[in-house]
């Protein structure tokens, strides 16, 4: 026999596991094992019980008068202190960040593989423009709306195509790159986050999300320099996260839009890995001085708007 | 007829040009649903509205970057779940000293408002136990159980998989089945910092499920 594991057997009543090797595996212990059998007949007892619970807490107050007013007001005032960003007229905005602490290497990482040194950076400059699109731009007028109407049952399902391509489409189809002559005006490096490729595996309340020693950097993955020609492919992360390295803008939009107060600056993205799984590790600070570490998977800024968070810790 | 997304679009589209009202007039539309979701899953009525107001700021300065892949109720339920997810974890870093008389100053403590439940008593005893929870675990049986999202709304709303949500839904449920003493002692033991499904592959704690489950 084998020791039960409830929060397994809980994902498997809860149909986290249809269809999956590991679901195969509990319904074969289930089946055979007399502990986990009676475990699971427990707590099909013990939910069924939870939902009465839970049916029992009834419908939720409305929102007091004051506290709607209260909010009403807070919106007004938002409106004349922080009008919303318009289509651009010229540039994005430079961002601005937190004072970078003194001797810390600002580093704008570039990109590797084969190409013209000028061909990386464009690249360079091609997602660091996206970077300030995300920071201020509006690119809402430009963009279909499609929405997946989940919340709309009567909706079908858009099919989103034109989206996804607009979304994916190089910045200048999108408008968001800054026109040469106007070079000066880009986010300043300072404004842009550190990016490296530790492949290290952090755990939850992980020692690294508070410091990492530079040795920590294997050699090949160290980090990243403008305009060093001496990087290798084998410093670019493996395909499951590729794509964010190549082009991490709309992952950081998730990751920006799900902090408050805003604004939101991220200091530094380490493509790595968290309880063993490929992972972008993610150092943030929020507007009313909060410090962050956010853990997104692959799938982060990918289509459906999804951020495929893993993790998330307080810092401060 | 105008489908209800339609006209949260054309509002916000109208904000983001420059109507003055009409950010207001999409908060109007949403703001009971959006209130409900604060105040069950931080349970203390300022504190919920602390975090709708933060949240609605941040999605009346971020109206720019909406990209339309999501309804906008799912954008604005997403920023408000944010902002309770972030105060809930600030929370555990930074827990409050009990108070002489053995209370906390903050968090869940039976301080929501009072509702015509079905149950008081009961409901009470549920809002306890919820705020035991991890807080994705928690946030996820508010959406699902409490609200009546679908697992896909709910999905969306975090922006993970579906089998995410699954994994911290069936998990609370099953610690709440422990602190609502529906299982027997020797069952599994109080709460732990575990987390949810992995995604495939082997379980790890904290890992979160994924999939498209």
């Amino acid at each position: 026999m084998s020791a039960v594991d409830w929060d397994l057997l809980a994902d498997h009543l809860g149909g986290a596991l249809a269809g999956t090797p590991e679901g195969d595996r509990v319904a074969r212990l289930i089946a055979t094992d007399p502990a986990w059998a009676a475990a699971a007949a427990e707590l099909a007892g013990a939910l069924d019980a939870v939902a009465a619970d839970l049916r029992a807490v009834g419908p939720p107050p409305p929102l007091p008068e004051a506290v709607s007013a209260r909010l009403e007001a807070a919106l007004r005032a938002g409106v004349s202190d922080h009008p919303p960003v318009a289509a651009p007229a010229g540039l994005p905005a430079p961002r601005t960040g937190p004072d970078r602490p003194p001797g810390r290497t600002e580093t704008l990482a570039g990109r590797s593989g084969p190409g013209r040194p000028g061909d990386r950076r464009r690249r360079r400059h091609r997602w660091a423009a996206a970077l300030a699109g995300v920071a201020g731009v509006a690119a809402f007028a430009a963009i279909g709306l499609g929405p997946l109407g989940l919340l709309d049952r009567g909706a079908e399902e858009s099919d989103g195509a034109a989206m996804l391509a607009e979304d994916h489409a190089p910045p200048d189809r999108r408008g968001l790159r800054p026109a040469p002559e106007a070079a000066g005006a880009a986010p300043t490096i300072a404004a842009l986050p550190v990016m490296t490729a530790s492949d290290l595996d952090y755990q939850p309340g992980s020692a690294r999300f508070h410091h990492q020693e530079p040795q920590e950097f294997a050699p090949e993955r160290r980090p990243l320099e403008p305009d060093d020609d001496s990087h290798s492919a084998a410093a670019r992360p493996d395909p499951p996260l590729a794509r964010l390295w190549d082009d991490p803008a709309a992952c950081l939009a998730e990751v920006e839009a799900s902090h408050v107060p805003p604004p939101v600056t991220v200091t530094r993205m380490d493509f790595a890995r968290f309880e063993g799984e490929p992972a972008v590790i993610v150092w943030l600070t929020t507007g009313d001085g909060g410090e962050w570490v956010q853990v997104v998977g692959p799938d982060c800024g990918g289509p459906g708007a999804t951020i495929d968070e893993r993790h998330r810790e307080a810092l401060d | 007829m105008t489908r209800p997304d339609d006209r949260d679009a054309d509002l916000l589209r109208a904000h983001v040009t420059g109507d003055p009202d009409a950010f207001g007039q999409l908060f109007r539309r949403h703001r009971d649903r959006l209130w409900a979701v604060a105040l069950r899953t931080l349970g203390d009525p300022d504190e919920a509205a602390d975090a709708l107001q933060d949240a609605m700021l941040n999605a009346h300065r971020a109206a720019g970057r909406f990209r339309g892949e999501a309804a906008v109720t799912t954008w604005l339920h997403r920023i408000v779940v944010n902002a309770c997810l972030d105060r809930m974890r600030r929370r555990r870093a930074h827990p409050t000293v009990p108070l002489p008389d053995g209370s906390h100053p903050e968090g869940y403590g039976g301080k929501e408002p009072a509702a015509p439940a079905a149950d008081p008593e009961t409901a009470l005893v549920v809002r306890h136990a919820l705020a035991q929870l991890p807080p994705e675990q928690r946030t996820a049986i508010v959406l699902v159980d409490l609200q009546g999202y679908s697992v896909a709304e709910a999905a969306a709303i975090f922006g993970v998989a579906e089998g995410t949500v699954k994994s911290r839904c069936a998990r609370g449920r099953a610690r709440l089945a422990v602190l609502l003493g529906h299982l027997r002692t020797g069952a599994p033991p109080a709460p732990t910092a575990r987390g949810n499904r992995g995604r495939g592959g082997t379980v790890s704690s904290g890992s979160e499920a994924g999939g498209s489950q």
